[in-house]
């Protein structure tokens, strides 16, 4: 050890000198950096980068709708300095209504980020984190998933790999690589050499989406537009799984997905705390929402509410206002996950006059 | 733990060689190298850590019983060695076969009898690196037993042989004689010149991965879904050709750079091949450990080329099929080594590449290197395909590009596709061509090359993977054998 120490300042020189080729390299990528960022000082670099650094932008391909919508809300609400941010699956995406929820909180705004249940509970703290890490505004995260999207649910199905993918763009250390001001070129230079232009921005990309618009507003607004003054919500009409909603007692469907598929143990406490512990550094208080079900509580999902129950005597401070199992009647959902738009504008009310009794 | 994420780049690689060469004595840093090897491998699932060290400590044992035995000449101590050698063999084998080819069999069985067995698979996923960590422990028994290899007493280096974690995912194979002599003795501090190869290495590795095989990867799905438009299954067969090269030897470029960041030098596992001029030479430039361990320890002990042309054959064909299958339990590897000893016979009969240097010299060489890569695409079109169903859509497509080269079909998916296969291989050929024209790879080159270009190189490199690369990368092929 001693021998490495004082040897080291011999061998860090010829180090040094051998990776002379990566050091000129690095100060020239500094000054390419350096000077798009003053360059493009009138432009708003961080709401395009945030757009485009996640996209695949593979040749001759649209970006799957998951990737599409995150990369479209983290960009175009960076600035709009939210007090309630909404992050989760797609119930959340349908269920909760930004301006439903506002009336009834004094002057407050609320942005809901959430997409869709492949990004993972890690893709649902990437998009907090991102807010978190853009905005000083946040006082409340609200954390909106259906109880059949259970964190081990999510996993088995979906896998993390696109959770881990929004970690590393938007959370993680070196996020800031994918931040550099010359991103801001990304799209055009991958467009021009392709010869082929992704069709960003453009309408008619999301059919089902553009659809579900048409239906419940009548215009043919196109999903970004909707997004935009949405602030985040996308209405959901009832689509041909309808009829296989689960109704009656909830069962086994919703408990088996609250255990790890290879320890056999609960994973529900453990994702929740990496929420909490991301609310607590930034001093924001932690909201959990679970999407209405038609089910009815049964002693069959008391593992699951006993699991919630131990989280929130641990957190006292987290707020859950409904608990696991809140029954609507059918007519209120577009398939078994998502609230049709008559549903969600009820449970928005719901949520809304919830959050202003616990003084928000 | 994968080579091209964050956290293997800035975490885990930065504190094993900071710890490997704060540690003073040998044995020491050979256990830094196991506990990260192990850390490495077991990221996905303790599990397999587990299997390794259990399947290193019964061939070590194994290997070591054989070499006291060896220096006795009686035959009954012959015989004892043959048993030992046939319990490693069929323990390795066992292993390999339980994990990788057992559910297919089953399957395969179920399916021809009609009797349903599917209730005797196991469904366990393979574990990473199996067939490769088998095959080093098995030419280790082997070349002990053939006396060729005097075994290490201490388990620590051989344990340290068997997990080094750069080579123990995706190759290369390593044979003993070739590793542990480098890790049984005190490693110096590697030179400023090796280090500076080395991180070269791991960048122009993660370069090829990123840019290259990923995007080739994109543009064989995009060719996948329109494998109906006429020719498109021939930009399919380019495109997976040269995905699967880049992935993989983006592998053992990361590979060979990590290791020599420990003072350990791995064997190159590709020598430009698609550059190759004929079947034999293009398995010795294209996974060059497992062809050349294929041919050591399966085709030289069966007798190779000297016991008559049938018996011949008969060995390029068995050799070859254990070369398909060692990929992967699936009715298309073994195809896939069929087929290469078709070729590899076809060529013996018809040396084209020698007929054409005979009659046309330097140009006649040129020429013999398409048509050796024709039949190398078709060759792992066989390799890439799952079912039936994809092979004929394939050879359909396939065989009706001349039409659309020709102008008989239109297609403009098809010149689409292209133009993007030309943008992401044109690269990759010349800078194997460079690499060619000196018998070397082209990493070898940049040790050779002066500051402006060693910088021009990094920019290109940095700008081209922060642009290009997709921000979640594939796995790296080689993970699933």
């Amino acid at each position: 050890m001693i021998s490495f120490i004082s040897n080291s300042k011999k061998f860090l020189l010829n180090y040094t000198r051998s990776l002379k080729a990566v050091f000129i390299a690095l100060a020239i990528i500094f000054s390419i950096e350096l000077s798009i960022s003053h360059l493009l000082k009138n432009h708003d670099i961080p709401q395009k980068i945030y757009k485009e650094n996640l996209l695949k932008l593979t040749p001759l391909k649209n970006d799957p709708y998951p990737e599409y919508t995150i990369a479209y809300k983290n960009s175009v609400f960076l600035h709009e300095e939210p007090d309630l941010l909404i992050v989760g699956d797609s119930s959340g995406l349908n269920g909760a209504k930004p301006l439903t929820i506002e009336r009834y909180l004094s002057e407050k705004k609320v942005i809901n980020a959430a997409c869709c249940a492949n990004a993972n509970f890690d893709g649902y703290l990437a998009v907090a984190t991102h807010f978190f890490q853009n905005s000083k505004n946040i006082k409340y995260l609200l954390l909106y998933i259906t109880p059949y999207g259970l964190p081990s649910g999510v996993q088995k199905k979906f896998g993390n790999d696109f959770g881990e993918e929004l970690l590393g763009v938007y959370a993680k250390p070196w996020h800031y690589i994918y931040e550099l001001p010359s991103v801001y070129f990304r799209k055009s230079i991958l467009d021009k050499t392709y010869r082929y232009k992704a069709p960003q921005d453009a309408a008619g990309n999301y059919e089902n989406m553009n659809y579900f618009i048409k239906q419940t507003t009548g215009s043919d607004e196109n999903y970004i537009d909707f997004i935009k003054k949405s602030r985040g919500w996308i209405p959901r009409i009832r689509d041909n799984k309808f009829q296989e909603m689960l109704r009656g007692e909830c069962g086994p469907q919703l408990t088996e997905n609250l255990y790890d598929e290879k320890s056999g143990k609960p994973t529900l406490i453990k994702t929740l705390t990496k929420f909490k512990n991301l609310t607590d550094k930034y001093n924001a208080k932690l909201v959990i929402i679970f999407n209405p079900v038609v089910c009815k509580l049964s002693p069959q999902v008391y593992p699951v509410i006993a699991e919630l129950d131990k989280f929130k005597e641990k957190n006292p401070d987290v707020i859950i206002p409904f608990g696991l199992i809140h029954t609507y009647n059918e007519e209120y959902f577009g398939n078994q996950n998502h609230l049709n738009p008559e549903g969600a504008e009820k449970y928005s009310i719901e949520i809304g006059e919830k959050l202003s009794e616990v003084g928000l | 733990m994968i080579f091209q994420s964050f956290s293997f780049l800035l975490y885990f690689l930065p504190t094993v060689v900071f710890l490997y060469y704060v540690t003073p004595t040998n044995n020491l840093r050979n256990i830094v190298l196991i506990i990260s090897s192990l850390i490495f491998y077991a990221w996905g699932n303790p599990l397999w850590a587990i299997l390794l060290l259990g399947s290193s400590i019964v061939d070590f044992a194994i290997a070591q019983k054989i070499h006291n035995l060896n220096s006795q000449e009686e035959e009954k101590i012959h015989r004892q060695k043959k048993f030992l050698l046939l319990v490693s063999i069929i323990f390795n084998v066992g292993l390999l076969a339980f994990f990788k080819y057992w559910d297919w069999i089953i399957g395969l069985i179920s399916q021809t009898t009609k009797i349903d067995l599917t209730a005797l698979q196991h469904h366990i996923p393979l574990p990473p690196a199996i067939s490769f960590y088998t095959f080093e422990t098995l030419s280790y028994t082997i070349d002990i037993y053939r006396r060729q290899f005097r075994p290490t007493k201490n388990f620590i280096d051989y344990l340290t042989f068997i997990s080094f974690f750069p080579k123990l995912v995706a190759g290369p194979i390593k044979r003993a004689h070739e590793l542990l002599p480098q890790l049984v003795k005190f490693r110096k501090r590697i030179s400023s010149r090796a280090l500076e190869l080395a991180f070269f290495m791991i960048c122009w590795g993660l370069f090829k991965k990123l840019v290259f095989a990923d995007n080739l990867g994109h543009l064989v799905n995009r060719c996948r879904e329109n494998i109906a438009t006429p020719g498109v299954g021939l930009l399919l067969a380019v495109a997976f050709t040269f995905q699967l090269y880049c992935d993989f030897s983006a592998y053992a470029d990361i590979a060979r750079g990590t290791a020599r960041l420990f003072a350990i030098r791995l064997r190159r596992n590709f020598l430009t091949p698609y550059l190759s001029t004929n079947p034999v030479e293009f398995f010795q430039r294209w996974n060059i450990t497992l062809s050349s361990w294929i041919r050591d320890y399966i085709y030289i002990p069966l007798g190779g080329s000297r016991r008559g042309i049938l018996r011949n054959i008969f060995n390029i064909y068995f050799t070859m099929l254990i070369f398909g299958l060692w990929h992967g339990a699936g009715i298309f590897f073994a195809m896939y080594g069929l087929y290469s000893a078709t070729v590899i016979i076809f060529y013996r009969l018809v040396p084209i590449d020698r007929l054409l240097v005979k009659f046309l010299g330097k140009i006649g060489k040129i020429l013999s290197m398409p048509i050796i890569f024709s039949f190398i695409i078709f060759g792992m079109m066989i390799f890439w395909v799952k079912t039936p169903e994809d092979f004929f859509a394939f050879s359909n497509s396939f065989f009706q590009s001349i039409k659309v080269v020709s102008g008989l079909v239109e297609s403009e998916n098809f010149f689409k596709l292209g133009y993007i296969l030309l943008l992401l291989t044109l690269p990759i050929l010349v800078t194997d061509i460079l690499g060619y024209r000196k018998n070397r790879e082209f990493i070898d080159l940049y040790i050779g090359l002066k500051t402006l270009p060693k910088i021009f190189l990094y920019l290109t490199m940095f700008y081209l993977t922060l642009f290009f690369a997709s921000r979640g990368s594939y796995d790296f092929i080689y993970f699933q054998f």
